[in-house]
């Protein structure tokens, strides 16, 4: 276990592991995001509140889950980088806070699209708005306080301290809507218990969030593998990668 | 069709959240291309120089 531990966290291995699986992950999360789009836009009916107006849930929900999911990925390991030392760790996290970044302000702006029709303002300071922009903040910070760094082992302790901070953030967003009174909708989905829409509403979403987690996971692949690139460019293997070292043995 | 596109009045809400969401896909494709291919580029040019230097050293070891 601890041998196997090792050997995946070992920057050749992952750069060759993440050259095979990133393509194989990218071309099957885009036909089915394809497929969840179709799902959302045209064939399910419309909403007996909303009208067609509804179908913006289809991108912003599964944005929204990204911008948490990806934040608690990048928490995690930053955690375990600044535990245990594994500097993969910290470029995972590192690859990550874009993506992360990209999907809430794609979340916070579907959103504000949907409340403007629905509610009547693009925004309102309330709970869940204002933590889910924070979260984009926080985004922000954890981004320009790497680039802030020249030597790379300290922008990975000061951004994975943030990171790790920053995720009190998240129950604050999760639970903002039943804790405070919001504009916000509660969850249309809940862990336990039967969902609150129909079937025929919910295959699609539920398409769309497995496939947007397979595109954010192809997306960190291609992104780790610059990174450790980057940071491994005078090792060995790298510059093996390219041509045989002359005099080598 | 021209009631698919105008979406039961919500066209511009509905289409441009569609189209914030493809253009953020897109992005994330570009950018993390673009990210590979510019560190491909610094590696093959530090391992490049790293050889330089070798083959400079191994030469003046001989002389």
């Amino acid at each position: 276990m601890w041998t196997w531990f090792h050997k995946m966290a070992s920057p050749p291995h992952f750069y060759r592991l993440a050259g095979i699986f990133g393509p194989w992950l990218l071309w099957p999360s885009l036909l089915l995001l394809a497929i969840g789009i179709y799902g959302g836009l045209v064939l399910a009916p419309p909403d007996y509140q909303q009208g067609e107006g509804f179908r913006i849930m289809y991108v912003h929900v599964p944005s929204a889950y990204l911008s948490t999911t990806i934040y608690a990925m990048m928490a995690v390991t930053s955690a375990i980088g600044l535990i245990w030392r594994i500097k993969l760790a910290h470029a995972v996290a590192a690859s990550a806070a874009p993506i992360g970044a990209s999907f809430t302000a794609v979340a916070l702006v579907t959103g504000m699209l949907w409340g403007k029709p629905m509610w009547g303002t693009y925004w309102e300071w309330d709970p869940r708005l204002t933590s889910e922009l924070i979260l984009l903040f926080i985004y922000f910070g954890y981004m320009s306080l790497r680039a802030s760094f020249e030597d790379i082992s300290k922008a990975d302790r000061a951004s994975g301290l943030l990171a790790v901070i920053g995720v009190v953030n998240l129950p604050i967003i999760h639970y903002s809507v039943i804790w405070w009174s919001s504009l916000h909708q509660g969850p249309s989905i809940k862990k336990l218990g039967a969902p609150s829409i129909s079937n025929d509403m919910l295959w699609p979403l539920l398409l769309l969030i497995g496939a947007s987690t397979l595109f954010f996971g192809a997306m960190l692949l291609y992104r780790v593998r610059a990174e450790v690139l980057d940071r491994e460019h005078n090792s060995r293997w790298v510059q093996d990668l390219f041509g045989e070292t002359p005099g080598a043995g | 069709m021209a009631d698919f596109i105008a979406m039961g009045g919500y066209a511009q809400f509905v289409w441009g959240a569609f189209g914030l969401w493809f253009a953020c896909v897109i992005f994330n494709i570009v950018s993390a291309r673009r990210k590979i291919r510019i560190s491909l580029e610094q590696a093959a040019v530090a391992a490049a120089r790293h050889r330089h230097r070798q083959a400079r050293k191994s030469k003046q070891d001989k002389s």
